[in-house]
């Protein structure tokens, strides 16, 4: 549980926004998902759609067909609910072993990126690459996800401009967070390297290889490896016992 | 095949409908036509059901040819159509025969049309939606040369629909959300009583705002975290310039957002041409929760509000034409002739 009081604020006429943080945590991802777990489970039909960000959880409803007080109040039933039983872990939550190639064209930022960390280059991608990444939200465009966890020497800052469009995969550093894009977006962050694993794809059943309380880790390859890479792998394949 | 061939594009168009719920957890912008209002119109005058896709086209048309007999309704901006050079009034249901050009031209009140088929456009479904999203390449994009195929055609009413008055509505009411507290209580003032602008940087994802206005204190916001995004967001750059999250918006954010535009005035902000001069109503929810109620009664009453098309002699050029000896009155029919 996270220490401060979550607080349900209206956010439109259509949706409440529960922030539940300052900051984002696994102990307050992991808070969130069961809050949206039992709001969904108490609302039902009334509840269009929850969006669970880094610290906050938006639930969108339909205001023709419900009161905004009652869906408030559903909320803080949800919110009491999590406080009186233990919340149990998600047996969703996977943990997933991902190649990336590091460096060179794949990664042109990293060396900039161990120097600015205070690393070689070998120990920044074995910190990065060993490191248990949590997956805080899937956000800001098709399933690109942010990870955290990363050590203290990773607080490095990013560009004051975004680039242009870098490729879906990159995996991009910046204050203790990696971000792993689906699809090219154009970034401030240091792209360090590049994953052939693609995370996103068009099916109803399941988006998003990876979701929120999910977590990853890296294996170095060559840029060869991954060319090898098949696109269709089943995404089952990259899980790993995470305990 | 009853299709429309994409001929020439003055601009990219898309294709667009009710867009994707609950998608926006895996990053996947809502969507759906920016005009919401409009793309119900539409949907109204052929009878389409309430999914139907459109073709969404912005301040500029393109040139169609019929490959049979089809009819199609327009709706939105307001921009000059033809039908083999001959005038036709927008927001109605046309017929076109095969071999036929139909002509849309600028918009000259409002931003973005829409073209429909009877049936709806016939596009693939990706995340429950048939939405274009050109910056992820969900969904398809079409292209001179593509076809617009109607997934179905038959008989249809030659109906029209007046214009609706939010064209003219130059005031957007707006609520106080959960970062209205980071900006200092005089930004929330200069919000409430300046006089904005529609900038001519727009797209599908946003609205940048001009104003003489003081700029907005987007300094205390700087270090928000990312938060979930509702459409009618005004988020505040780090320059103090506020911009209005439409249809395409990224699901979350973090920039600071100082209020929100409410549901039933999202249309007026979609269609405000560039350089409109506005300004806005903050009110409290309990009003905006009426405004949206509305708003969705007007959505889903519009059948109600269809008129038959009388036409205006002085806009047939093709009157000559007619066979008007065939059509006298014989005296017999019944009222529904």
């Amino acid at each position: 549980m996270c220490a401060s009081n979550p607080v349900i604020h209206p956010l439109s006429e259509r949706a409440l926004l529960i922030i539940f943080a300052e900051t984002a945590s696994r102990s307050t991802t992991e808070t969130m998902l069961a809050f949206e777990h039992e709001v969904l489970q108490i609302g039902g039909e009334s509840i269009m759609e929850t969006v669970l960000a880094l610290r906050s959880v938006l639930v969108v409803f339909d205001p023709v067909a419900h009161e905004a007080v009652a869906i408030e109040d559903l909320c803080r039933r949800a919110l009491k609910s999590l406080k009186t039983a233990a919340v149990p872990a998600r047996k969703t939550m996977k943990t997933y072993r991902l190649p990336a190639v590091y460096g060179d064209t794949d990664g042109p930022d990293l060396n900039e990126a161990a120097d600015l960390a205070g690393l070689t280059s070998d120990d920044f991608i074995e910190q990065h690459a060993t490191c248990f990444h949590d997956v805080s939200s899937i956000g800001f465009a098709p399933g690109l996800a942010y990870l955290t966890g990363l050590p203290e020497a990773f607080a490095i800052p990013r560009n004051p401009t975004a680039s242009k469009p870098v490729p879906a995969g990159s995996l991009l550093v910046a204050n203790r967070q990696t971000v792993l894009p689906a699809t090219p977006i154009p970034t401030g962050w240091k792209r360090i390297a590049r994953t052939p694993v693609i995370g996103f794809r068009l099916s109803a059943e399941r988006p998003c290889l990876l979701a929120p309380g999910d977590r990853v880790t890296f294996t170095p390859v060559s840029a060869a490896e991954a060319a090898a890479w098949h696109p269709d792998t089943p995404w089952r394949t990259l899980e790993i016992d995470g305990t | 095949m009853t299709a429309l061939e994409i001929l020439d594009l003055a601009a990219p168009v898309t294709i667009q409908d009710h867009g994707r719920m609950g998608y926006r957890r895996f990053g996947v912008p809502a969507g759906g036509a920016i005009d919401h209002y409009a793309l119900a119109e539409g949907q109204a005058l052929l009878g389409n059901t309430h999914d139907s896709a459109a073709l969404e086209m912005s301040f500029q048309g393109g040139q169609f040819k019929a490959s049979a007999a089809l009819h199609f309704a327009t709706s939105g901006a307001e921009m000059a159509l033809a039908i083999d050079r001959s005038p036709v009034p927008w927001r109605t249901v046309q017929r076109i025969e095969a071999g036929q050009t139909l002509t849309i031209g600028p918009a000259s009140l409002g931003n973005y049309g829409y073209l429909h088929l009877k049936g709806g456009i016939e596009a693939p479904v990706a995340l429950s939606s048939r939405s274009t999203h050109i910056p992820s390449g969900i969904g398809w994009q079409p292209q001179v040369g593509e076809h617009l195929v109607a997934a179905c055609d038959g008989e249809c009413a030659m109906n029209m629909l007046p214009q609706a008055a939010y064209f003219n509505e130059r005031v957007l009411r707006v609520l106080r959300g959960p970062q209205t507290s980071l900006f200092p209580d005089t930004d929330l003032q200069t919000l409430a009583s300046g006089v904005f602008r529609t900038g001519f940087v727009r797209d599908r994802m946003g609205v940048r705002l001009e104003t003489d206005e003081t700029r907005f204190q987007a300094s205390a916001g700087r270090t928000v975290i990312s938060d979930p995004i509702m459409t009618g967001d005004i988020q505040v750059t780090a320059d103090g310039v506020g911009t209005v999250l439409l249809a395409d918006s990224q699901p979350t954010g973090g920039y600071p957002r100082l209020a929100t535009v409410i549901g039933a005035d999202l249309p007026v902000i979609a269609q405000m041409p560039p350089g409109a001069e506005f300004t806005f109503r903050l009110i409290e929810r309990d009003e905006a929760i009426r405004a949206w109620r509305a708003y969705m009664q007007d959505c889903n009453s519009l059948a109600r509000a269809i008129r038959p098309l009388v036409r205006n002699p002085h806009d047939i050029n093709d009157l000559l034409s007619y066979d008007l000896v065939s059509g006298l009155v014989r005296g017999d029919e019944s009222d529904a002739d």
